[in-house]
This record gives structure tokens, C-alpha cells and sequence, in this order.
């Protein structure tokens, strides 16, 4: 083995030689075919001329810097998906835990859950989808404690509306679901998904988005630590400043929309917060304060990659998705 | 939300003091609401659904003033003695009446009226289905008011009409009629005011032409009849609040049905709140003084005690029923931006769910294949999720698709991948595509009748053969999932006969890959070779 290595080929026995390329241990190979390349210009360097040592032997053309490009497409991942995973590994560095729920959802969990009353305007065909058939919600104490909620609050509630089976509206619907599930405090969750609703698609709507959503459940949190949360969470928009102002939400009080402040385009509305009613958290057995936190998602990735119709986040134009 | 636009100088004139925009703006921005433009005569607002007070011109200029720290005048209601008779009314069981005297009404003011009854109508009223309104001259008003149920064949002169009509002509030939008629068309008795002379109102549709307000009107009638008892009320208490603030005297009325009340029910709301509770929930501690201030900017009054306090809900507030919405209040006027945020001392663990994180390593591959990753809707229609594929299937439909690209979830990935590729023919070629998304099935055995499936698919659309190429993928893929998996060739309607492979994992199928049936790629106008494979990534129920 130590002769062929070193190219002492002649002094090996030939019924030796036979065994270890048998063993492929050696191989043979001839590099006569490249003799006649001795001394021409080749365009191609190929693996034979470097091995045998040919190379030295022959003129490697020169290539222009003019050349064209060939077309090649690299392969990549969606900009949006890479927006909402920086948001998740943000939230999951804030100590939030992801959580998950059905797109076909109970309007109970939908809505109900939620302190809507059965004639809220916000659940209406102009912004639910409606699928036929009916739920079944396993957590029957739940459902009774919210039926009393509603009656009582309310003087009415519709339990027929409350079984429909929709396409979730709102992904506080999958917060909703996490309170039925709390044993342990404190609790912080989040989800980043999909919610549906019947918009005419336009720049501004499409039928369906993400949603940005999640919860703090503790002992002794107040407003202020909903503020805090908020101005933590807002520094995923990179903005200078943050600003908050009074708002509505039928399941949340007090509410609050967060402003951040970036740049040339001064003030952005970057999500809405608020804590729990206490008619959302008590047929939970929930006695503690709820914070919850939405993050405009969209407007978010809209800002990041410059574009002002929502219709490129889910786009079917091939040419901007290689370009962007 | 509604979106109202009010005339600027009636506004700053009721308020009492001139504000620059800006002032304006920001004391409304404060208030929950949004300001959306400001003109020279015209600021128009977005409203949130809580504060219908608000959703009237005077009820809007009493919260600012009352915010600025300005007194507001307080509202009071006297004793007609007038006498209401209520009859059953099945299809609008609830009334609620009042009279205002004094009413001076000028031209913008008749204007302004009609402009917030609308705006009830449409809000609370819910396009007059739980509530409508009628105003009337008080004065033409003679004898005897009855509430009452009648035949559709009663007549009377609608208002805007010379001639006498019958109700169901009403309903059958004017504008109001037409558009309201629906909501009691099928009851056996219709609603309707009268008095001595015959009918003089008929809820939900028209007032008569005998007690129509005019510029000469100076006592007025209010009729407010619904389906909602808290509705009727809170549009009555509206309505006092905005003759009240126009500084009107307002003067109740007895209704006298099964049992006698009396109405408007104008009563204020008194909330007991623990000081300490008061700290607790807001962070921030505050004197009785600094209470008392903040709660007056909010319109309430307060009775301040050692341990806790009262605050005294005005009576138009229907937003105001515990606790809780005391203290909103509170911080409110204390100011959002006048908190200091702070962050509690609670560790979790952050986590990212395993179905994600698998999707993301199945992501990376892709890219790593030369694959440009797609987002599309989940809803998507029966024409490319089966016909164009050439297959049969069912899938969760859309009671109210408002598309009809957009009426069903899909239950497939590829056919996505396929619409995809055909929207792009005028693209360079080769194209290499794949989603990771979620698919939707019927599953009666669910809690809510569906089955969500994670799943990747890809497609090459490009000339030359790319089946080897796909088995590899496919390979690579099972790698990552972590599963061991075997194939066998199959039939498949959207495949190529002899080019489809279904791929399976512990005696369970998890997708299949292949080429491309070129009826399939003529059906999208795709002219050129596809290969494709779809495999499972997670299965989730609620």
C-alpha cells in the first residue's frame, strides 16, 4: 500500500495489485484520455485534471465579469413567517408560553365565554362565519356558570347562538380556552394565528389575518403591571416612545390601545389590552386579575416590509415573493 | 363603533368654552373615543359601543365639559300627571314616554333632532328593531292617550301624507313602511299611540301628519316603544339628557298597564368601592380630594366615607354597573399616560409549541431544496379544491361567504399549491414552491364537528423529471418528524397513472407524492411538468 501511495506502482506484484482492488481498497484508474490536452485551452476544470495533475499542463480560459447570470431562484421562507417568528421568540424571551386553538370554533368559546351579549352587533353574519351544526362544550360547569352570567347581567341569553359552530372571529377565543385549563399561577400564554371574518377583500381587509394574542394571570397585578406588559411588549415595533389611551372592548376593563411613536411616521396604533371583566373570569372559578394583550400583528409586518395592502402577507404573485 | 359627525361651533357652545383642534382632540382622544377629522364647522368622531350618551350632540358635550372641569347643569324631572294607558302589545311590549316643555326649535335644532333619532334608531335601536322614537307636538295631543294594539285596517294620516291611509297601505306604500315594515308585519295587532282624534303614532314606522313638529312647537310628546326593556330605557334617558342639556323642563308621565309606572326612569346609579380596592387594582394611591376631582371630570357625584366610597353614577350612564367600571372611570381622568408602567417580578418559561417547532425544521429543509415558501387562505372554493384536482370530497362550508372564491376550508393542501402556480405562468420557470398550513376536515366525533391537520406541501413546476427528487424530499422530511415510513404505488385521479405513491407510517397513510395528471395542469392553465407531494405534520383538536 505504502509503494502505490507513493506512486511506486511497477514494484507491486500484480496478483497483489488484483486482491486489493478486488478489496476496493485501490482503484484503477487511466488518465490517458487527458494527454491530449496537454498544452490547449480548456473552459471546464474538471476533478481528473486535478487529481492526475494534468492541470499544470493545459490554459484555463478566462472569464469576463460580463457574463449574464444564469436565473437561478433561491429558496426561502415566507417574509411574514419570518416576522412572526421573531415575534414568538420576542414573546418567548418576555416568558410567554405559546398556546394553540381551533379554527372551527363553539361561538360559546367564540363569544359567549367572552361576556358578549347574544345580540351583540360583532356577532352578526356581517362578522362571524357561520358553519351548520351545532358544538358540544365538554366543560359543563363552565357553560352553566356563563349562562347564569349572561342572565343575570344581561336578562337574557341565547343558548341556541351560544351552540353554533362558527370560523373563530377572534383568537381571545383561544385565550378564553386557557382560562377553562388554569391550575397553576402565575400563568403568561400567547398564540399568533389565524381568525377569519367576512370582510369584502379590499387593501385594508382580507378574510383572513393573524392575530397576535395572550394573557397574564397572577396574584396582585394591576394596571400598572398591564402598562408595563404593554410597553414591553410594544418594543417589538423598535419605536422611541409608547402612549396609551382609553378604549372599548366588550370583555376588558379598563381597555387600553398602545401607540408607539416610529420615525417619519410618528404615531402607530400597535395593539389593544385590557383586564378581564370579572363577568369573563368568575365562571372560570378565576379570583385573580387576567391581563390581556393584543398585538397588531399585520399592521407590524406591514410596517417591517414597507407595504401598504394586507393582500401581499398571504400574496399569490411569485415575482414579489422572490423579490422581496 | 359608530362613527358620528357634529357640528363644531354647537358643540364648543354647548361645552361652554372656546377650544383650539387640538384641545378638542386630545380631551376626546381621552375619553376612549377618536377623533377622525376635524374641520372648520365639523368634527366628526369615532365612538365606542359603551358610551351611547355620548352618541347625541349635548350627551357628547357633557362629558367634555364635565372633563375640563366645568359644571354641568343638573337635570331634573317633574310630574305631568298625564296618564299613559297601556294596552298588550305583543310584538313592542315596552313604552317609555316623556314630555318636554319649553322647546325653543329653531331650524338647526329640528335638524339636530331628527339627525341624533336616527342615530338612537340605528345604535341602541338597531335599526329600530329594539327601539324607536317618536316626537310630537305635545300640543295637539287632545283627551286620553292610549298604547294599543289595533287592526291593520285602522287609518290615520302618516306624516308627509294629505290623505288618510289604512296601516297596511302605510307599510305597503311609504318609504319608512317599506323599510321597517318586517319587524311587525307577521303580529295579529300593529302598535299605535291615540288619543281622542284617532291615531297619532304608529311605532316602529311613521308619526301623523296632525302632531308633527314644527318651528312653532313648544311642548313635545316622547314616544319610545322596543323589544328591549333596558333599551327603551336607556334611548328615554338618552333623550332627557339632550332636552336637558338644551335646557328644557322635562316632565314624566304615568304609564298605567298591568301594573303603573312611571317614566323616564331617571335614576342615578350609587357604586360602593373599597379605598384599598381602589389602590390594589390601580397601583397608584389617591386622596379624597384627588377622588373626588377625578370622579366629577367623570360626571359622577361622590360621597366620600373612611374605608371606601360611593360614586353616583348619572343616570344616563348604562355602561356604569359595578365596581369595575368605577375604577376604569378613575383612571380615565387620572390619565392613561399618567401611570407609570411597571413590570411585576412573575418568571415563566417561555415556550414555542412542538407542532411549531417541527414546522419550523420542515421549513428550513425546504429552503434548503430550493423552495419558495407560500402563505394562502385556509377557505377556499369547490372549483379548485375538487373539481380542477378531479376529485370528490367534502369539505366544512360557509353558511355566509361573502366570495365565492372563499366558501369552504380546505381540506388539501395542493390544490392551493396548484392555484398558486397557475396565477403565476408568466414567471421564469423553474418554480419551486411549498406551504406549511393547516387543513380542515368534518369530524362529527369532535367537540366542534372539525379536525385540524398540519400539514406541508410542495410543488416543482418546471421541464424534466423530479420524481426521484420528490422521494428524497419525502425521505428527509420522515426524518424530521421522526417516523419510519414505507411507500406503495397507488392510483390517484389528480396523478399521473403509474406516478402517484402513497406514504405511510405505522399502517397509517401521512400523504402521498408524484406527478402531476396533465388533464389537471390543463384545468389551471399550467403548461409544464408538476411534481408535488402533501405529508402530515400534526394532528390537533381542541
Amino acid at each position: 500500500m505504502k509503494k502505490i501511495k507513493e506512486g511506486r506502482i511497477e514494484e507491486v506484484d500484480n496478483e497483489v495489485l488484483k486482491i486489493l482492488i478486488q478489496r476496493k481498497l485501490v482503484e484503477k484508474v487511466s488518465y490517458s484520455h487527458l494527454e491530449e490536452l496537454k498544452g490547449k485551452e480548456i473552459t471546464v476544470l474538471s476533478s481528473d485534471l486535478i487529481k492526475s495533475g494534468y492541470w499544470r499542463e493545459v490554459k484555463i480560459k478566462k472569464y469576463s465579469a460580463d457574463i449574464p447570470p444564469n436565473e437561478i431562484f433561491p429558496g426561502k421562507i415566507h417574509p411574514y413567517i419570518k416576522i412572526i417568528k421573531e415575534v414568538k421568540e420576542f414573546l418567548i424571551g418576555l416568558g410567554f408560553k405559546e398556546v394553540k386553538g381551533p379554527f372551527v370554533e363553539i361561538n360559546f368559546w367564540n363569544c359567549d365565554a367572552l361576556f358578549m351579549p347574544s345580540d351583540h352587533p360583532a356577532r352578526e353574519i356581517h362578522d362571524i362565519f357561520f358553519i351548520d351544526g351545532e358544538g358540544e362544550v365538554k366543560e359543563k360547569e363552565i357553560w352553566k356558570n356563563v349562562k347564569k352570567m349572561h342572565e343575570k347581567k344581561w336578562g337574557y341569553w341565547d343558548e341556541d347562538l351560544a351552540k353554533k359552530l362558527i370560523l373563530r372571529s377572534q383568537c381571545t377565543a383561544v385565550s378564553v380556552r386557557c382560562l377553562a385549563k388554569i391550575r397553576k399561577l402565575p400563568v403568561k400564554i400567547f398564540t399568533i394565528d389565524r381568525v377569519f371574518r367576512p370582510d369584502v377583500v379590499d387593501a385594508k381587509h382580507f378574510i383572513e389575518f393573524e392575530q397576535c394574542e395572550g394573557i397574564v394571570a397572577d396574584e396582585n397585578l394591576n394596571f400598572k403591571h398591564l402598562l408595563g406588559y404593554l410597553k414591553e411588549i410594544a418594543k417589538v415595533f423598535g419605536g422611541e416612545e409608547v402612549k396609551f389611551k382609553p378604549s372599548y372592548f366588550p370583555f376588558t376593563e379598563p381597555s387600553v390601545e398602545m401607540y408607539v411613536k416610529i420615525g417619519d411616521l410618528g404615531w402607530v396604533e400597535a395593539g389593544g389590552a385590557g383586564i378581564f371583566r370579572e363577568e369573563v373570569t368568575k365562571p372560570f372559578n378565576i379570583n385573580v386579575p387576567v391581563l390581556a394583550w393584543g398585538l397588531g400583528i399585520g399592521r407590524l409586518a406591514m410596517l417591517k416590509l414597507g407595504i401598504e395592502d394586507i393582500r401581499y402577507l398571504y400574496s399569490i404573485d411569485l415575482k414579489w415573493l422572490r423579490e422581496v | 363603533m359608530p362613527t358620528i359627525t357634529f357640528d363644531k361651533k354647537r358643540l364648543v357652545k354647548l361645552i361652554g368654552r372656546s377650544l383650539k383642534d387640538r384641545e378638542l382632540e386630545e380631551i376626546i382622544n381621552s375619553l376612549k373615543s377618536n377623533v377622525e377629522e376635524i374641520s372648520e364647522n365639523e368634527i366628526k368622531v369615532e365612538l365606542t359601543a359603551d358610551r351611547s350618551d355620548m352618541f347625541v350632540l349635548e350627551g357628547f358635550a357633557r362629558s367634555l365639559r364635565n372633563f375640563i372641569g366645568l359644571n354641568s347643569p343638573e337635570i331634573k324631572i317633574y310630574d305631568s300627571k298625564i296618564l299613559v294607558r297601556q294596552e298588550e302589545v305583543p310584538v313592542r311590549p315596552y313604552i317609555a314616554c316623556a314630555i318636554v316643555k319649553n322647546v325653543e326649535l329653531e331650524d338647526e335644532v329640528i335638524k339636530g333632532l331628527m339627525n341624533s333619532q336616527e342615530i338612537l334608531h340605528e345604535t341602541i335601536g338597531r335599526g329600530r328593531r329594539k327601539v324607536a322614537i317618536g316626537l310630537h307636538d305635545f300640543d295637539k295631543i287632545e283627551g286620553e292617550i292610549w298604547y294599543k294594539g289595533v287592526s291593520r285596517n285602522e287609518r290615520f294620516i302618516p306624516l308627509g301624507e294629505s290623505e288618510e291611509m289604512s296601516l297596511i297601505d302605510v307599510l305597503a306604500k311609504t318609504e319608512k313602511g317599506k323599510k321597517y315594515g318586517g319587524l311587525i308585519i307577521n303580529a295579529n295587532k300593529w302598535p299605535v299611540f291615540v288619543d281622542d282624534k284617532g291615531i297619532f303614532s304608529f311605532p316602529p314606522i311613521l308619526n301623523s301628519e296632525r302632531t308633527k313638529i314644527t318651528e312653532n312647537t313648544k311642548n313635545i310628546f316622547i314616544d319610545v316603544t322596543g323589544t328591549d326593556k333596558n333599551a327603551v330605557k336607556q334611548a328615554m334617558n338618552i333623550l332627557v339628557l339632550m332636552f336637558g342639556e338644551m335646557g328644557c323642563k322635562i316632565e314624566g308621565v304615568r304609564i298605567k298597564g298591568r301594573k303603573e309606572i312611571f317614566t323616564p326612569d331617571w335614576i342615578e346609579v350609587p357604586i360602593e368601592i373599597g379605598k384599598k380596592k381602589i389602590e390594589k387594582f390601580l397601583g397608584e394611591r389617591f386622596s379624597d380630594e384627588e377622588l373626588k376631582n377625578l370622579l366629577k371630570k367623570m360626571g359622577y357625584k361622590i360621597i366620600l366615607e373612611k374605608e371606601k366610597i360611593v360614586a353616583i353614577a348619572p343616570p344616563y350612564r348604562f355602561d356604569v354597573f359595578s365596581e369595575i367600571d368605577v375604577l376604569e372611570d378613575i383612571a380615565i381622568a387620572y390619565g392613561y399616560n399618567s401611570f407609570v408602567p411597571e413590570l411585576p417580578n412573575v418568571f415563566t418559561k417561555g415556550e414555542l409549541l412542538e407542532i411549531e417547532k417541527i414546522s419550523d425544521e420542515i421549513r428550513e429543509l425546504l429552503v434548503g431544496f430550493s423552495f419558495q415558501e407560500i402563505v394562502r387562505p385556509t377557505l377556499t372554493n369547490e372549483e379548485v379544491q375538487f373539481k380542477k384536482m378531479m376529485v370528490e370530497g367534502e369539505a366544512i362550508k360557509i353558511k355566509n361567504p361573502v366570495s365565492e372564491l372563499y366558501t369552504q376550508t380546505r381540506i388539501w393542501l395542493l390544490p392551493t399549491l396548484m392555484d398558486f402556480l397557475s396565477k403565476n405562468t408568466k414567471e421564469p420557470y423553474p418554480q419551486r414552491i411549498f406551504e406549511i398550513g393547516n387543513v380542515v376536515l368534518p369530524d362529527k366525533k369532535s367537540e366542534n364537528r372539525a379536525k385540524e391537520i398540519r400539514k406541508v406541501a410542495a410543488a416543482i413546476a418546471a421541464n424534466g423529471s423530479f420524481f426521484a427528487e420528490m422521494k428524497r424530499i419525502v425521505l428527509e422530511i420522515a426524518k424530521r418528524l421522526k417516523v419510519n415510513i414505507e411507500f406503495k404505488d397507488d392510483k390517484h385521479a389528480s396523478f399521473i397513472e403509474g406516478r402517484f405513491v402513497r406514504i405511510y407510517s405505522a399502517g397509517e397513510e401521512i400523504g402521498f407524492f408524484g406527478e402531476i395528471n396533465p388533464q389537471v395542469l390543463e384545468n389551471f392553465k399550467v403548461y409544464i411538468p408538476v411534481a408535488a407531494l402533501e405529508m402530515k405534520i400534526s394532528e390537533s383538536n381542541p
